[in-house]
């Protein structure tokens, strides 16, 4: 395994002593080559485990390792010297971009930084599908969303990460520029062999692009399982509801709004037990008493859930 | 066209100003006949030297005759000295300008370290004393603090004169030695509010998506805000300096008169006293453009800072 997170907790002071739970014991693992995708509302935690993985903030407990390096441990230059095998792609194009520098001086400050050989500048942006002598010399407010996630990209790409975090790559882009975005991720990870982590809260996106999927919900993991399995064959009430959201699901579940129903609670006081039973048509007395543990259901597919919907079929 | 534009609205600001001190004045009580002949002088006499000097004239007449000198460049001559009071400025507007920029460099050459250290370390011990120390500096009167550094460096250690003024053309060194003292207790004031400033926005500036970014790719957290994070955050600075200058142009009487330098500020405050009308006048034209041109500048670093500002 490449990537290997385990019982990561992120918290976030929230005043008068209360804590935000944003990540609690998260765990999963990620292949060298593997497209992992994690999904789930706003606020499930899923960018706080994004950054997290990169030391930034560090988590509160647990463990991430990549490869061998165990790097909630490290400090300073060591961990320093780690950071470029894991690059990070944001949800905002605008704001990754500082707003002063020419696009040349933000993608080649990186290898300036780590004495990396040759300019391969242009030969990136060509990659990310940048015209190199048009866009080298111009700032990110003379781009549009699209190409300012196309030079984020390009960016990481040129420090030659191992894993690139995206976290909401495509949500604020126009729909006919996340496909071509979608696109370019593809491409890229075969031509640079790279391992991916994609955050997205729209399912759509995510089922797409990713060889396995992991289900959060209030910074936990209700479900992971293979992108075709978990779409087909969709056990926990929070991954159901998710699906039956997507137009066009390709199930046959009932309308989403039977399914879930209210906001979620706050973070600050999750609820006992399962976190998901405030909203869940299935929840009964046992999900507010026992936290339901992550438990393996089939080939490759986890869940944590005291009574799963097992019956679904293709 | 821009340097045009700026042009004109100088001389509107120049007309307003100059018309409205020229009128206060003069509802001053007391003239400058009182001041030359004294308070016993026979009507006689003073209605001879009022005429001699063309203070019989109304009010409107007397601000367009000195106007028009003004725009040949005359500023006219001291009711009260009869030198020449450009050549007064000109003697007194060197000893000021270098006292700001003194003082500037050292309030700018601390403030921005201590800004940053305080703005990586927000909320802890060091940033919590440097923000003690940011209110100590800031609620300690100028001339207290101006006594206390005398009292250390000139009376205690006499390392430092305690008054008077070498200029830059007689003698650098003793020059330097002399603009010291003042420039610190004119600085350290600036200081605290400089590096006040300058935390805030670092402190927001180094939320930014693009500076998570940063210390992902691995860049040095020194880089990453001498580079990335110092010039987004500089703009309220900026803005700070500018004001600053301008209001220090005339603004720095007390500092001053505590350590006996013959600035601008000084000069128009004697003249105040004395009714000397044109030398005010003069110091009041100086510092309308010395305003509108550190303002003019202000704009045009800001542009340079952030160069979106240019397409705006």
């Amino acid at each position: 395994m490449l990537l290997r997170v385990e019982d990561l907790v992120v918290e976030f002071p929230a005043g008068r002593g209360r804590t935000v739970s944003a990540v609690a014991g998260v765990s999963f693992d990620v292949a060298r080559g593997e497209t992992l995708g994690i999904v789930g509302e706003s606020g499930c935690g899923k960018s706080s485990a994004a950054r997290a993985l990169v030391q930034l903030p560090r988590p509160r407990s647990g463990s991430v390792r990549l490869e061998d390096q165990e790097l909630t441990t490290l400090r300073g230059e060591a961990l320093r010297r780690t950071r470029r095998r894991l690059q990070m792609i944001f949800q905002d194009p605008i704001s990754s971009l500082n707003p002063r520098r020419r696009v040349r001086d933000i993608v080649g400050e990186g290898p300036r930084v780590w004495n990396l050989p040759g300019d391969r500048v242009d030969e990136v942006l060509e990659a990310v599908g940048l015209d190199p002598a048009t866009a080298a010399v111009r700032r990110p407010h003379e781009f549009s969303g699209g190409q300012c996630q196309r030079v984020s990209i390009a960016r990481a790409l040129i420090l030659e990460p191992e894993v690139v975090i995206c976290d909401e790559p495509v949500s604020a882009l126009d729909v006919s520029v996340q496909a071509q975005i979608l696109g370019l991720l593809e491409d890229l990870k075969d031509r640079y062999r790279l391992t991916l982590v994609f955050i997205a809260h729209d399912l759509a996106v995510v089922k797409n692009v990713s060889d396995r999927i992991l289900v959060m919900y209030l910074g936990k993991v209700c479900e992971l399982a293979p992108s075709a399995e978990l779409i087909g064959r969709p056990a926990h009430p929070y991954t159901r509801a998710l699906i039956a959201s997507i137009p066009d699901g390709g199930l046959d579940l009932p309308p989403a709004d039977t399914l879930i129903s209210g906001e979620p609670p706050s973070p600050v006081e999750p609820p006992s037990g399962c976190r998901f039973r405030t909203r869940c048509p299935r929840a009964r007395e046992r999900c507010a008493a026992e936290e339901p543990q992550i438990r393996r259901v089939g080939q490759d597919h986890w869940l944590a859930c005291h009574f799963p919907d097992l019956t679904t079929t293709d | 066209m821009i340097v045009l534009h700026r042009l004109v609205r100088l001389a509107v600001v120049l007309l307003v100003v100059t018309f409205l001190s020229y009128a206060l004045l003069n509802l001053l009580p007391g003239d400058p006949v009182t001041q030359i002949l004294g308070m016993s002088a026979t009507e006689e006499s003073r209605a001879q030297l009022r005429q001699q000097l063309g203070l019989d004239q109304p009010l409107l007449v007397r601000y367009l005759d000195w106007l028009g000198g003004l725009v040949t460049g005359d500023f006219g001559e001291s009711y009260i000295t009869r030198m020449s009071v450009g050549a007064e400025l000109a003697e007194r507007l060197p000893v000021t300008l270098e006292l700001l920029v003194a003082a500037e460099v050292v309030a700018l050459g601390l403030a921005v370290p201590l800004g940053m250290a305080a703005a990586r370390r927000a909320g802890q011990p060091l940033d919590q004393a440097l923000t003690a120390l940011s209110f100590a500096l800031l609620s300690t009167p100028v001339f207290v603090l101006g006594v206390l550094l005398i009292l250390v460096f000139a009376v205690t250690w006499q390392v430092l004169p305690a008054t008077g003024w070498t200029s830059l053309t007689t003698d650098l060194g003793w020059n330097l030695t002399s603009v010291i003292l003042p420039a610190v207790t004119l600085g350290c004031g600036q200081l605290a509010v400089y590096s006040r400033l300058l935390r805030t926005d670092l402190i927001a500036t180094l939320q930014e998506d693009y500076i998570t970014l940063a210390r992902a790719r691995g860049l040095s957290p020194r880089r990453i805000l001498w580079r990335h994070a110092l010039r987004p955050s500089a703009i309220s600075l900026i803005t700070a300096i500018g004001l600053n200058l301008g209001a220090l142009i005339g603004g720095t009487v007390i500092i001053e008169t505590l350590f006996g330098l013959p600035g601008i500020g000084r000069l128009i405050v004697d003249s105040i006293f004395s009714r000397d009308y044109l030398t005010v006048q003069g110091g009041v034209v100086l510092i309308s453009v010395g305003y509108v041109a550190v303002n003019f500048t202000v704009d045009l670093v800001y542009a340079a800072v952030d160069p979106r500002i240019r397409h705006a």
